[in-house]
Parts: structure tokens; sequence; C-alpha cells
């Protein structure tokens, strides 16, 4: 305990210096920013941001990127709000009833109390941030390659379970994110493969390339289609939006539980702001004495849905900085930031870079509390960012995509990995299949298979250890149960509905 | 980087009002920027050893052109293939290190060293057998006796095919019937993750690496640390490890550094690489690069010329029976 | 909800993601096994490739029977979204044979793209030429000098 606090204030000293302040305040409004804007979203601004931090000591450019992830997931309430468009996906909920309140005449109401929740939230997930990461490194230690390689497994079972659509849909995106991690040179062995004798294919398709194409330039295609859609609006409000101590009160038990839901799903591997929110919203609606107001402008609803969103933030970040498995697409990214600072995550992280962990964990800290002090007080300001004449922002955003996929490694190579993967995000979503399976497949299946093999190897060829050993016994039945369970209430729900439609 | 930046516009402005300065002996070359291809992304050990020495020359004025340092990240094949096939007009370089030997070897890659005009070596770094502590071996004699009783039994964590691997197997040829079995973990960090976490019994580190997680910045032993070296593979203590023997004092043969090794495309014109061999042999004296060897505790040797290809040919001699045996066949 | 997706698109991704999928069991069939486990680099591609062809079939099978009503095509820009696809490619094949520096390219691209979107408008024309160049030529600037980033093209 006494060396996380010494950590805490070793990490507020970097992000207090002038330069690490700035970086999490730069983020922070970067990210609240474009999470303000319809279309783009913080995946996409993170991965754009990547090829900058190159030159940039490797404690600042993860406390700017964590900022970012901060701002973005709160700069989609206004949005949200005001135009009944979801800034990032994990503000759809909040949608619901921001919207219908705003038309009701209180837009400054309802924008007041999505930015508190949203500040509660994240200050609830710091905490469990701070307090678990390390004990939690220090368990996962621990952990051989058969813990992991089952721990994934979950981890990809239940991002395909759990992501919105079909599971089918949801699986076949995850096994296509894993398929396209595969061609390079495997580590398990040292010799290439997939590469079709094209000594580009050596170093495989990376994620960089492969995430700017599939989320920003498949959205901007997406954007041109509907390039024309008028934007129903809400004017914003001149009165103050500072919410009175009262409302605190309020709504403070609502907060703690939907922080509390918020940060827990956060911590599962690979499931990210968007299911923490849906379940914080219909938990929320569950004990309501009002429930029927959920929808329709409920202050209940917003509360739970901002909480929850944010509060995943500090969650997912969790088992990225104890075992180096991201929580969440972002997270993904995050671990790739590491990665190109030559900084491997996993559980010595505590060990080998206690400053860039502790950085991390300060900047969290201050990303929402510049957050909180953004959004009070240019929240009007920051809301006519939506109306940037997207004709002119899309094809200055494919340039940004191309500069981002060259800069990472100076080869053309990349760029047309980044619009070939475009086109094919762009289809995978006509098709409706979710990209947060493909993004995480595409993450895991590296490690997920060499930890396998490497289990293999250890064991000289057996694989008995999955069943034997406690807590991947544990990890695997999980997954099996996630697996099966939405396949039986499926078919359930079907025999169900048969029945009833052959009596009426 | 600004500043960095700023020094180097500062720099060229400078040169180019007087270009008397440049070696008189080359003062044909080099007449525009020169572009080092570093194999790998940024922040490595090569990125950081050639950017040192990019700023040690433009900072001490040693060329009268800037050298710009191009990172051609992902698998160090496709920066290395982009040199070879590079047009030889003698501003295009490449750093590498002994995975070029490696890859050839286990048959990774077709081409190889052979295929590019050796420019120098600058710096080397050496490497230490690791164990737990906890482990009960002491010595290297004690860990490979173990080998040597139950082969085929101790994990031996590494990247397969990669340096580590290749260190592993010539500990274990340097005691006859000495076995152990290597797992895929990856590079420094993660066999030092599996180590703490016991879930290997032995791995290699850098010397850089080792002090890093054994030692607290005061240079007093970390009590967090869970492993422990047993020996260092340079051919002299390493000063920042005094208590370390080194192989050969034990007896055994097994020197194991990793050069920087600075490579031109086949058929670059002799001023060009005898001019840029220069520079480097200046640069290597300047404080900068003096105090990144010391940081990083490398061996501030330096080679160039027939010295270099004779180094070059008796490391392919040591590491092609080796890496054939780390490699897939 | 219960609408359904046009069954062409359905069919015509499944098809795409068969296609990748028979790369991949293309690919790896001349894969040794391995030396240090029994697995080799073979298998787990292959038998992810195998599951995204079962469930890439299943979805065919599924979008021939279903009889739901299919969702009502929205009034979207195919063509517009194609064309800027394309100036995208020839920017991109631009930069890659170094026709020209990343500046005069990114210029060209941005004017052929935005104009193209705002139905070279007379009025926003000079608007659409000013920011191109704007962006092209600063970011040149800001990532060459400032963040020193290399930059695709000459």
């Amino acid at each position: 305990m006494e060396g996380v606090l010494t950590g805490l204030v070793g990490g507020l000293a970097i992000v207090f210096t002038p330069m690490g302040f700035f970086y999490v305040a730069l983020g922070t409004i970067l990210g609240i920013s474009v999470g303000a804007i319809p279309g783009l979203s913080g995946a996409m601004l993170i991965a754009l941001t990547l090829p900058l931090t190159y030159y940039m000591p490797a404690t600042d450019a993860i406390v700017l990127l964590i900022g970012m992830y901060v701002g973005s997931i709160t700069g989609g309430l206004i949005t949200a709000t005001l135009l009944r468009m979801p800034g990032t996906p994990s503000n759809v909920m909040t949608t619901f009833d921001g919207y219908p309140m705003a038309r009701a005449g209180k837009p400054g109401r309802a924008l007041g109390l999505g930015i508190a929740a949203s500040f509660a939230g994240g200050i609830i997930s710091w905490w469990f941030l701070l307090l678990l990461a390390k004990p939690l490194s220090i368990w996962a230690t621990r952990f051989g390659p058969f813990e992991y390689f089952t721990l994934i497994l979950m981890a990809m079972v239940l991002i395909a379970s759990v992501s919105q659509g079909s599971l089918i849909k949801g699986l076949i995106a995850g096994l296509l994110g894993m398929l396209v991690s595969m061609p390079g040179v495997d580590p398990s062995s040292g010799m290439p493969r997939l590469t079709f004798d094209t000594y580009h294919m050596n170093s495989g398709l990376k994620l960089l390339p492969v995430l700017i194409g599939v989320f920003a330039v498949s959205q901007i295609i997406a954007d041109v289609l509907d390039i024309g859609r008028k934007i129903e609006r809400v004017e914003s409000t001149k009165s103050s939006i500072m919410i009175k101590a009262g409302d605190w009160v309020r709504h403070g038990g609502n907060m703690l539980r939907s922080g509390l839901i918020g940060t827990l799903v956060g911590i599962l591997p690979g499931v990210g702001a968007s299911i923490g929110s849906v379940i914080a919203y219909t938990t929320a609606k569950n004990v309501s004495k009002t429930p029927e107001q959920f929808g329709k402008g409920s202050e209940e609803g917003i509360v739970a849905s901002e909480t929850a969103n944010n509060a995943t933030v500090g969650g997912a970040l969790i088992p990225l900085i104890a075992m180096g498995i991201p929580g969440s697409v972002i997270d993904a990214i995050l671990i790739g930031a590491l990665m190109i600072h030559s900084i491997q995550p996993g559980p010595t992280l505590f060990i080998t870079n206690p400053d860039i962990v502790y950085a991390m964990i300060a900047a969290c800290l201050i990303g929402n509390l510049v957050m909180l002090a953004v959004m009070t007080g240019s929240v009007n300001w920051v809301a006519k960012l939506a109306y940037i004449p997207r004709t002119f922002m899309l094809p200055v955003i494919i340039v940004c995509c191309v500069i981002g996929a060259f800069g990472l490694d100076n080869v053309m190579f990349d760029v047309w990995v980044m619009l070939i993967f475009g086109v094919i995000g762009f289809l995978l979503e006509r098709a409706r299949y979710p990209l947060g399976p493909f993004v995480i497949g595409f993450v895991l299946a590296p490690l997920m298979e060499s930890k396998l093999r490497t289990g293999l190897m250890m064991t000289g060829g057996s694989i008995t250890p999955i069943f034997t050993r406690p807590v991947a016994a544990t990890f695997l039945a999980i997954a099996i149960i996630l697996l099966v369970w939405p396949l039986v209430s499926e078919w359930r729900r079907r025999k169900a509905e048969a029945g009833t439609s052959a009596a009426g | 980087m600004r500043t960095t930046t700023t020094a180097l516009f500062a720099g060229t402005a400078l040169l180019a009002a007087g270009m008397s300065m440049a070696t008189p002996a080359h003062a044909e070359w080099p007449e525009k920027p020169i572009r080092v291809i570093v194999p790998f992304g940024p922040g490595g050990t090569s990125d950081q050893v050639t950017r040192t020495f990019q700023i040690a020359i433009q900072e001490n004025d040693i060329l009268p052109q800037p050298i710009n340092v191009l990172n051609v990240g992902g698998h160090y094949s496709v920066g290395a293939r982009q040199v070879m096939e590079a047009e030889p007009d003698g501003y295009t370089f490449l750093t590498l290190h002994i995975a070029l030997m490696g890859g050839e070897a286990g048959g990774m890659l077709d081409f190889g060293y052979r295929d590019f005009e050796p420019v120098a070596t600058t710096g080397q770094f050496c490497l230490t057998p690791v164990v737990r502590k906890d482990s009960g071996f002491d010595t290297v004699d004690d860990l490979l006796a173990a080998a040597a009783a139950e082969p085929d039994s101790l994990l031996f964590g590494a990247n397969l095919g990669a340096i580590n691997h290749m260190a592993g197997i010539m500990l274990q040829n340097s005691e006859p019937d000495a076995e152990f079995r290597f797992v895929q973990i990856g590079g420094g960090t993660a066999n030092f993750t599996a180590l703490t976490g016991a879930q290997i019994n032995a791995s290699v580190l850098s010397a850089a690496e080792v002090i890093n997680f054994t030692k607290l910045p005061d240079g007093s032993d970390n009590p967090e640390a869970q492993i422990k070296p047993l020996a260092y593979t340079g051919p002299e203590r390493n000063p920042k490890l005094p208590d370390l023997p080194t192989m050969n004092e034990l007896g055994r043969d097994v020197e194991f550094c990793v050069d920087s090794w600075w490579f031109a495309p086949k058929g670059t014109p002799a001023e060009a690489i005898e001019g840029f061999a220069a520079a480097l042999e200046a640069a290597a004296q300047t404080e900068a690069v003096q105090t990144f060897y010391e940081e990083r505790t490398f061996n501030p040797i330096f080679l160039a010329g027939d010295a270099l290809a004779a180094s070059l040919d008796e490391t392919w001699e040591r590491i092609e029976p080796v890496a054939k045996q780390a490699g897939q066949q | 909800m219960n609408e359904r997706i046009d069954p062409r698109v359905e069919i015509g991704v499944a098809l795409m993601l068969i296609l990748i999928a028979s790369l991949a069991l293309f690919g790896t069939k001349d894969i040794p096994p391995g030396r240090f486990e029994p697995l080799g680099s073979a298998p787990v591609p292959q038998a992810v490739a195998g599951m995204v062809l079962l469930l890439a079939l299943w979805i065919i099978v599924r979008a021939c029977i279903d009889r739901r009503p299919i969702a009502t095509p929205s009034a979207d820009r195919y063509l517009d979204a194609a064309i800027v696809v394309a100036f995208t490619l020839l920017f991109v094949a631009a930069m890659h044979y170094r026709l020209t520096t990343f500046a005069i390219l990114t210029t060209l691209y941005l004017v052929a793209t935005i104009g193209f979107l705002t139905r070279f408008d007379r009025k926003r024309l000079i608007w659409v030429i000013g920011i191109a160049a704007a962006v092209g030529f600063g970011f040149q600037y800001l990532f060459t000098r400032v963040f020193v980033v290399d930059l695709p093209g000459l």
C-alpha cells in the first residue's frame, strides 16, 4: 500500500510537470472535441496520434493518449444530447434520455447531469485502478502460458457473445481478426508464414494500418454515403450547467452502482464502454421507482449511462497494466503505443517501468479533472464542432490516415494495407458484423497462439494442464458457458415463440 | 526533438558556410544528405545506437551533410532488403546486428552479410545467463550440470531463432550432454517476467537489462527482483557488474556479444564507405557516444576495413552452426 | 430489428470471407510441423480459417432461406463514395511512385475530392483551393519540421 502511495506521488509529479500537464490537458481537450464530432471516435483519434508520439518521451506519449481516452468517452455526451447522434458508440444509451430531455427545453440540465456523472464514473473506477492494478499484477506473474491461453480464449468468447448483433457474426468478426493477424514471421518458430513470397509480408499486417483502415477509413466511406443527411439540432443553453449539491445526493446511489458496474465490465478483457453503459442503464431502469420515464428523458438514465461508460476507462486499464491484456479497443491501441516505446506491458511492468504505470494512473485522474473543468466551461462552444462541414473534413481526415499509416514504419505497403482494410471494414459494417471483436481478435490471437505453443513446448506436447491447473480450468469453463449459453437461450426463445404462434 | 532538429539545421547552415571543415581526403563525398535505415521500429537498441551517432556527427560537424535516420519497422528483413536493393550511390546505409547472420544461417533469409559492403562496427553489448534467486544454481557450472544430468528438462526462455536462443545454444554446447528445453517466451522483459513467475528456469538477458531489472538507480540491489545473473559473455568483466565472472574465466569458450554493424549496398564507392567509417570513428570519440556506451554498458569497440571483414567472417564461422541448430530444419 | 440485410450484401460479404479463409488455407498447406512443439505454424491459422469458412457458409445458407422483409435501402450515395475511394487510390498510387512532393499531391487530392463533394460550387471553390493548399503545405511543414515523421512522396 505504501508503495502504491509513493508511486502515485511520483506519477503525479510526472504529470504535474508543465509538459506532462500540458499533454494530459491537450489529450483530454482533443478527446472531447473528437468525441463531440459525430463520425469520429476516440479510437480513430488515438490511432492517428500514435505515430506523432514516436519521438516524445514515453511518459508524455502515454499520458497524452490516456487524456484522449478519457476525453473522447465524455465528449460524445454532447452530440448524444443535442443532436441524438452518439459521438462514440458508448454514448448510445445517453441519446435515449438526453435528447428527449434537451427537446423538452432542459438541454443544460441534461448536459450538466451527464458531465457530473462522467466525472463520478471516472473517479470511482480510478480508485479501483489505483488499488487493484498492483495486487492483480503480482497475482498475474504466476500465470503460465496455459492460464493466459484460457484467459484470452475466455475474453474472445466474451467479446463475440456480448457485442451487438448476432453471435455468429460476432464470432466470424473475431475469427477474421485472428486470421488477419497470422501472416508474417511466426514468433513460435521464427519462420515466415502466409507471406505469399512477398517480403513485405514478413512484418505481417500491422496493427496500426489495419486499425486506421477498419475504424477511420471505413467510417469515412460510410460518412460520405450519408453526407447529405440533415442534422436535427437542439440549441444548447446559455445558462449555467453546473448541477446542485442536492443532485449529487439524489443521484449518488445510482452513480455508485453504475460506476461499479462500469468498472467491473471494464476489467473484463475485451469488453468496452458500450456494454458497460447498456448494463448500467438496464439495471438503473430495473431498480428505478419510475421506470416508465426511461427513454423519455429520465435523469437516472443519463446518469447511469454516462457514469458507467466513463467508469469503464479506469476499469479497462487494470488488465492492461496488470496483465498486458487489453480491456477495450482503445486499450489495444495503448498496448501498441507502449510497445512502440519499447515498454512491454505485463505483470512486471510495476518493476520494470513503475514511472510509466503511475504516470498512467495519475494521468487518468488528472484527465478526469481537466474533463470536468473543460466540459463545464466550454460545452456550448464544443457543441459547435458538430457543424464543421463534413465535405471539407472527411478528405482531410483521409490525408491524416495516410500519414498515420505511413509514418509508423515508412513503407507504402502499410498504406495499401490501410486502404484495403478500410474497404473490408466498410463492407463488414454494411453487413452488420461488429468491428470490436475483429480488433480484439487481431490483437489477442498472436498472444493466444504463442501462449498455447509455449505451453506445449514446456510440457513436451501435452495440453492436460489446461484441465488440471485450477485457474486455467476455471477460465476454460467460463469460456464454454459463455459460448453455449446464448445458443441455449436463443433456442429456448425460438421454442417459446413457436409455441405462442402455434397457440395463436 | 525540436531542439535536435534546430541543431540539425543550425549545423547544416554553419557547414554550408564553411565546407573546408570536411575531411579533405573525401572532398567529393558527401554532396547530399545521407540516409541511414534502421530496420526496427523507434526506441529499440539499434535505433538508439544509430540516433546517438547521428546526433554526435551533427553536433560536432563531423560531416558537411545531415544524416537522416529512417525507421523501417516490422520484421528486420524488410528494411535490410530495402538497403540491399537501394542505389549504391554512397548515400544509403543500414545498421543491423547478428540477427542478419542468424536469419541467413537459420534459413529465414535468402541473403546475408556478404550481400552488403561492411562499413564499421561501433560498440557491442554482451549477455548474462540468469536464473531465479531461489533456483539453487549459484554458478554456470551448477546450471549446466543440472542440464546435463536431466537433459531436455530445464526450461530456457528465448525468442526462437533470435539472439537469446543462439546464446542459450552456445551455453549448452559448452557442456557435454547438457540440453535445455527451449521455449518461446520473447525478448528481455518477457523472459524476466517468466522467470519472476517461475514459468521458466533460465534465460539470458543483456547486461543493461540485468542492471535495469536487478539494481535500483543508486546501484544497490533491488529487493523486489527475483532473478540473479550467473556470468558474463563478454571478453572481459563488466565494470558495472564486477562480481560476475566471464565465461572464459570459467573455462568455457562462450564469448557472445552483439556488435552494432553498419552496412552499405553492394557496389557503393570506396570513398563513401571509407568516408562514412571515418566519420563514425570520429563520432565514437565524442562525449555523446561515450556517455551512451557507458549508460547502456556497451564495450566501446570500433572496427572498419580489413579488421571488420575478418571479424565478420570469424563471427559467421562461430554463429553459423549455432544458428543452424536454432533454426528450423 | 426484424428486418434482414439485403441478401446481396449478406452473400457478397460472406463470399469475401470465404475467399480470405481459402487464401489462408492455401497459404499454409506446405508448412512443416513444429520442431519445438507438435503444432508448428500451420494448424492454428488452418483451424481459424476453417471456422470462418463454415460460419460464412452458414450465413449464406441462412440468407437464402430467410423470408423476413428486406430492409428498405436508404437513399445512399454509393457513386460518391466510390469516386472518393477512387480518388484516394490514385492519391496513394501517386505517392507510391513518388510522382511529386507530398504537399503538391495532397493539395491536388483535396481540391479534387472536396471540390467533387461540394459539386464544384463556384462560390466555395476558392475556399476549397485555399484550404487544400493550406493543409497540403501545412502538413508537410508540420510533419517534416516539427514532428519529424517521414512523409510519403518525394
